[in-house]
């Protein structure tokens, strides 16, 4: 099949030039070929046809014949009046005549080629002569001298008609076949003058006809269907023209990367028609901005927008960038909706980042990633800064996707303890990377937060779900009843509508009972997408799993949403519990969650102790459970293994004093 | 009125004349007219002049004693350079006070006749050749008398209407009805 397919490509059709453009050029090219050949052999026959003796000729032939007819006249008025003195002179009037015009005829040579004429000439010459020498006689005229003439001068009329009528019928011979021919050439060249013409306004058809999709394809080519604004093709193709002519005018040239937050929330929730709607809305807001030549919006794609803009300082570009921000920002109604638009823009400058537009882009990009992150409806310029920021959190990145590959994380176990009887009731599995490049171990501070940017936090937590549930299924057996394993699960999870599913084929696999696990989830993320982190959450919380909500209180929830979650239990932050003892203000506030949290019959956790009175502030107010350094420091798998075994001889509480 | 107007021009062209034999004088010929001091003389008849009722016999004699010019110029007819000699044909009509008709016709022997309007004679110095290369013009040399046009001097003589009143073996002239 592979083969086939190659050889087929290899070997060149037959009549490869064959094809539509060729052959009609090579019909035109023949079709002229034709043309001039037909046109060159019609003038050629009309030329054939053409009569042969000169017209005048045949004129002065008749002109001739009358004077030799009245010669011939002359003669025969001489011979009936012999003696006449009248009769002489008219004879000698008529010689004289006959002799002016024959004389001239002949000088002119126009009677030259007529066949026999040089003969006759050379006749009539003598004849006058004969009549010259008559005339010289004395009265009256010999009678048999004059018979003579007159003779002579019946068979050279009669010489002379002969020719004059045979060279007059040839000519009218020629003249009449070349005059059809002439007619035929006639509607020749009418006909080529059609088809040319036809041809001429065809080729000025098509030549406009392709003129006009060339402006189309241009246009399509380069603008954006959705908006009208030009699209990435034009930036790639113009962009550096712009930079070119800002270079040469001295100027600056700014690039404004735009990107509306939480569009694709707006497409989800209002749908695709209204979301393309707003595109144009801010199409029409930017290209608003755009006042000259020296200005060009553009949509690269989805609702990224860019914004090229020439001006004479940083400062001019850095304080547009707001105006950009600014103008986009803002209410709108579209479609009946009023919907709240925020956009952030990044901006990089040529000549100070780059001379090339994709390098500008790059930058520019980097600038809109630094005004997103420090809070979104912000501008921000590129500096390089921002660029040595970013290569190590893709160098941390990259890293991390090895340490997944290699395996490169361990967890440790805070122990939670009940706050009433000081029992081990559960621990929370804390994760650590043992970074192998740099040879550090890790905190997850450091990375969680540059995984969540990316999907890496989905398999990192994955991770640690499979690693905590092989470790709970090791422990299974030496576990105190009720007792938890709490891990961390990232906010991003419940937009994946796969996780229940994967807890449940983890349970099933690793036999640990759905009751032993409690996944951790911040309150942040309730804010984000609630109808399906909702559908998520209660769907884990039918296999058995616990809920638990992490960092209570730092967040911006609100109390009523707590009461909608299914939730079993509140870890109340540490730094509500790092205060409470110096401020009376934070002691209300944890009693308050604490009496929320037992109405609604939640289960509570203090995070963070590390001092007895805080532990005392926790018994007081009847919290559930509590973890810190003060109960105990996260501990290794071994330590826990070893507790676990000798919990088995003698029951008694875990404490800092035993693992010191 | 229009003969009025016409008559400072039609000096013109005899003082050009005037300028022209002066010229001739040290250049010899050389396509102008010039004014002959001692012209040969012939005898015999030449034509007859017709004017209403009245009618002339010219003869070469009585043409002799008007002024002479010699002509060199083209001709329609022959091949090469011409040379005429002969008497103004303005100076022939004035012989039977012909010179203020409107035009006059002019008949050869066998009957060919031409109409001369009067611009030819008031305008143009049209000859009347009675002498060709020094001889005197005979009936077989197109003669006694032809008429000429200076079409040299005047290239506007050189058309095809003009070209037809080369009259020769002339018989008479007459005024035109």
């Amino acid at each position: 099949m592979e083969d086939a397919r190659t050889q087929k490509s290899e070997a060149p059709p037959r009549f490869a030039w064959v094809n539509r453009n060729n052959a009609a050029i090579l019909f035109a090219v023949l079709l002229s070929f034709g043309i001039i050949i037909k046109i060159y052999v019609s003038i050629h026959t009309v030329e054939q046809k053409l009569p042969q003796y000169g017209f005048l000729s045949i004129r002065e032939l008749h002109a001739q014949l009358g004077d030799l007819r009245r010669l011939k006249d002359m003669v025969l008025l001489s011979k009936t009046a012999p003696a006449s003195i009248e009769g002489r002179s008219m004879l000698s009037e008529a010689a004289d005549l006959a002799h002016i015009r024959f004389t001239r005829v002949d000088r002119s040579r126009i009677t030259a080629e007529l066949p026999g004429y040089s003969q006759l000439h050379q006749e009539i010459v003598g004849l006058i002569g004969q009549i010259d020498a008559l005339l010289g006689e004395n009265l009256p005229f010999d009678r048999q001298k004059l018979e003579a003439v007159e003779s002579e001068i019946k068979i050279t009329e009669a010489a002379l008609n002969e020719l004059y009528f045979r060279s007059g019928e040839t000519n009218n011979a020629g003249l009449f076949e070349a005059q059809q021919s002439l007619a035929r050439l006639n509607i020749e060249i009418l006909a080529i003058l059609v088809i040319l013409s036809s041809l001429l306004i065809g080729v000025a058809v098509l030549f406009v006809q392709r003129q006009r999709v060339t402006r189309q394809l241009r246009h399509l080519a380069w603008h954006d269907t959705v908006t009208g604004l030009k699209n990435r093709a034009w930036l790639m193709d113009n962009g550096q023209k712009m930079v070119a002519r800002a270079r040469a005018e001295q100027e600056l040239l700014g690039l404004f990367i735009v990107d509306l937050d939480h569009f694709k929330k707006v497409n989800d929730t209002f749908g695709h028609y209204v979301g393309d709607a707003l595109l144009c809305e801010v199409a029409t807001v930017m290209t608003a901005h755009v006042n000259d030549a020296t200005a060009a919006a553009i949509r690269l794609g989805g609702d990224e927008f860019a914004f090229l803009k020439q001006a004479a300082t940083q400062a001019e570009l850095a304080q547009f960038s707001g105006t950009l921000c600014q103008s986009i920002s803002g209410f709108r109604t579209v479609e009946g909706h009023q919907i709240r638009l925020g956009a952030s823009v990044g901006c990089s400058i040529c000549p100070d980042h780059s001379w090339k537009i994709s390098e500008l882009l790059k930058h520019a990009d980097m600038a809109l990633y630094s005004a997103k992150a420090g809070g979104r409806q912000a501008a921000s310029v590129y500096s390089p800064q921002m660029k040595v920021h970013r290569d190590t959190q893709l160098q941390t990145e990259e890293d991390l996707r090895q340490a997944i590959c290699n395996d490169d994380f361990f967890l440790v176990w805070q122990p939670q303890l009940a706050v009433a009887t000081g029992q081990l009731t559960g621990a929370e599995a804390l994760l650590r990377w043992n970074n192998q490049r740099t040879g550090e171990l890790v905190q997850p501070m450091e990375f969680i937060p540059i995984a969540e940017t990316s999907e890496l936090i989905l398999e990192i937590d994955k991770l640690v779900l499979r690693k905590a549930c092989d470790q709970a299924s090791q422990w299974m057996a030496h576990l105190p009843d009720s007792f938890t394993i709490s891990v961390n699960i990232s906010g991003r999870h419940l937009q994946d509508r796969n996780l229940p599913d994967f807890v449940e084929d983890l349970l099933e696999t690793t036999g640990v009972p759905a009751g032993l696990l409690e996944l951790e989830l911040t309150e942040g993320i309730f804010i984000e997408d609630r109808e399906s982190a909702h559908e998520v959450l209660s769907r884990i919380r039918r296999l058995g799993v616990r809920i638990a909500l992490d960092d209570f209180g730092t967040g911006y929830s609100s109390l009523g949403s707590i009461a909608d979650l299914e939730i079993d239990r509140v870890k109340i932050d540490q730094t509500f519990i790092a205060n409470v003892c110096d401020s009376s203000r934070k002691r209300g506030v944890v009693h308050s969650i604490l009496a929320m949290c037992d109405a609604l019959g939640m289960e509570t956790v203090a995070e963070g102790i590390e001092t007895a009175s805080q532990f005392d502030f926790l018994i007081e107010n009847g919290c559930t459970y509590a973890q810190g350094f003060f109960l105990a420091e996260p501990l290794s798998e071994a330590v826990f293994s070893r507790y676990f075994s000798a919990q088995r001889t003698s029951s008694g509480t875990i404490g800092k004093e035993q693992t010191g | 009125m229009y003969s009025n107007f016409l008559m400072p021009l039609s000096r013109l062209p005899r003082l050009l004349l005037l300028a022209a034999s002066l010229f001739a004088v040290c250049t010899g010929p050389s396509g102008a007219m010039e004014q002959l001091q001692n012209p040969p003389s012939a005898t015999g008849p030449a034509f007859i002049i017709v004017n209403g009722s009245r009618e002339m016999q010219i003869d070469l004699a009585r043409l002799s004693t008007l002024p002479q010019y010699r002509l060199v110029t083209n001709s329609p007819w022959e091949k090469g350079q011409q040379e005429f000699e002969g008497v103004l044909f303005r100076d022939v009509l004035a012989l039977m006070q012909l010179e203020d008709a409107d035009a006059v016709l002019v008949r050869a022997i066998d009957n060919y006749a031409q109409r001369i309007p009067r611009q030819d004679w008031v305008d143009f110095p049209a000859l009347l050749a009675l002498r060709s290369s020094g001889a005197f013009l005979t009936r077989r040399d197109q003669g006694p008398a032809r008429l000429v046009y200076p079409v040299l001097d005047y290239p506007e003589l050189d058309n095809p209407v003009h070209r037809n009143r080369w009259v020769w073996l002339i018989k008479s002239i007459e005024r035109a009805k």
